[in-house]
């Protein structure tokens, strides 16, 4: 009788400790406080949850959407079309600095689109910036210009190249890309990504959804000394599964559990 | 009078907690405000209140407690208070208590209690820094039964969330449902 309780404390006690490797694993905001969330109070991409990200204790960074406006400045926007989620029509590629400035979103907060430059100051040192780089004009149906989203990116993010990371899924941008920034390939097929590793070796890593991944793709990823980070956690038990496949970083929807359940970073 | 007197005492006492204890102090100094003509009723007159004790379960926006409950009604109104705590931030090593207030005007048709509530509940917990939730909330209150009782009640209302990290001040108001489904036994 006295081993068994013996053995049930141990148990509580194990069992209650969270491992160092989860601890060490990386959390950042996708979109900011999440896609469609119920409990991320703001809109994805704006401003607001992007400031409120970048400030909940422990928060590593965050993820955005980045999308080339016709004037050459960076704004947010996930969405193709601006009519999806804004009173604003067409693409964000085809409007001016100052037609963006006037559209906001269709909330009860009515947040207003937002460009990369005014996020960035909400960085602290140790914080990182994923840019989730947007690349085709739906309205046109054809891919941005690449040497004006260079110029682009040189221009508006000076000053914090060692804080942003680049997630871009054109395999043709991506080691000119390199060659200025970390890069990460940004795939859902787990066989692509790890082919893109090997042919591509100045790219840093991969950003892949989480369902379609196995810990021992994770691993294998990891034992390239490539990184990989896993989008599309929504649940606390879709963070659990994350955490389980100890990936380098998770840029989850719902921030606050996902930091709360990692438990105090290293 | 004496409650919310001792509250401002546990204020001068515990400055840190102070936020907190001054949205109880408020809560409890409105409940005594709503249920006086219980309170100060004639003292001649029977008091006849039904006392019940129960477990709820609380769904909301960001969180879901368990809690304990304390209901008084009397002539169709009712009052409870409901001790709680988040089983699932528990599960995140983290404790999160709640504290909630409830007054209804209930109705009843064939064992069957319904009618209007109003909610006031605060939380918290602590996560790098303390995170203070308060909300109030409106809706409908459902029960069944007579000694013991089911009950439902869903209300909507604004919530506001305020943490300060890094010596910024982070407030934020959002809209908030609050779902409770519970069980509780008349005592007498």
């Amino acid at each position: 009788m006295h081993y068994v309780k013996i053995t049930f404390l141990l148990c509580v006690l194990f069992a209650c400790t969270k491992s160092e490797e989860v601890k060490n694993i990386l959390v950042f905001g996708h979109a900011g406080m999440g896609l469609s969330m119920d409990n991320s109070i703001y809109h994805d991409n704006s401003k607001e949850a992007v400031s409120l990200a970048l400030n909940l204790p422990t928060s590593n960074g965050v993820e955005v959407d980045v999308r080339l406006a016709a004037d050459g400045t960076l704004w947010l926007y996930h969405d193709e079309w601006l009519e999806a989620e804004t009173n604003g029509e067409g693409c964000v590629s085809d409007l001016s600095d100052q037609d963006l400035s006037k559209i906001n979103y269709r909330t009860l907060k009515n947040e207003k689109l937002v460009k990369l430059v005014d996020v960035l100051s909400f960085l602290r040192e140790d914080q990182q910036l994923f840019v989730d780089l947007k690349h085709v004009n739906s309205c046109l149906n054809e891919r941005v210009d690449f040497e004006r989203l260079k110029e682009a990116f040189e221009e508006q993010l000076q000053g914090y190249e060692n804080q942003v990371k680049i997630i871009c899924s054109y395999e043709y941008w991506l080691n000119e890309l390199a060659a200025e920034y970390e890069v990460l390939y940004s795939t859902d097929d787990v066989e692509e990504g790890k082919k893109m590793i090997q042919k591509h070796p100045a790219i840093n890593g991969l950003v892949i959804r989480n369902a379609v991944i196995h810990a021992q793709d994770v691993q294998w990823i990891k034992q390239q000394n490539q990184t990989v980070y896993l989008y599309d956690i929504r649940s606390l038990k879709g963070i659990r599964q994350a955490y389980a496949k100890c990936p380098t970083g998770v840029l989850t929807d719902d921030l606050r559990n996902a930091l709360e359940e990692r438990g105090y970073a290293l | 009078m004496k409650i919310p007197s001792l509250a401002g005492f546990f204020l001068h006492l515990f400055p840190e907690f102070s936020a907190t204890l001054y949205v109880i102090h408020r809560l409890i100094f409105c409940c005594f405000i709503l249920c006086q003509h219980w309170l100060c009723s004639a003292q001649n007159q029977v008091v006849s209140g039904v006392w019940r004790i129960g477990l709820a379960q609380e769904v909301q926006k960001f969180n879901q407690f368990s809690s304990a409950r304390l209901q008084f009604e009397k002539n169709k109104n009712l009052f409870a208070v409901n001790l709680g705590f988040s089983p699932q931030k528990a599960s995140q090593q983290i404790f999160a208590p709640s504290f909630t207030i409830d007054y209804a005007r209930l109705w009843e048709i064939h064992r069957v209690f319904i009618g209007p509530v109003v909610m006031f509940s605060v939380d918290s917990h602590v996560f790098g820094t303390r995170f203070l939730y308060l909300h109030s909330s409106i809706g409908y209150r459902f029960a069944f039964g007579a000694k013991w009782q089911l009950f439902q009640e869903s209300t909507v209302g604004p919530t506001k969330e305020t943490f300060t990290y890094l010596a910024q001040k982070n407030q934020q108001f959002t809209w908030n449902y609050h779902i409770k489904l519970g069980l509780q036994y008349a005592l007498r």
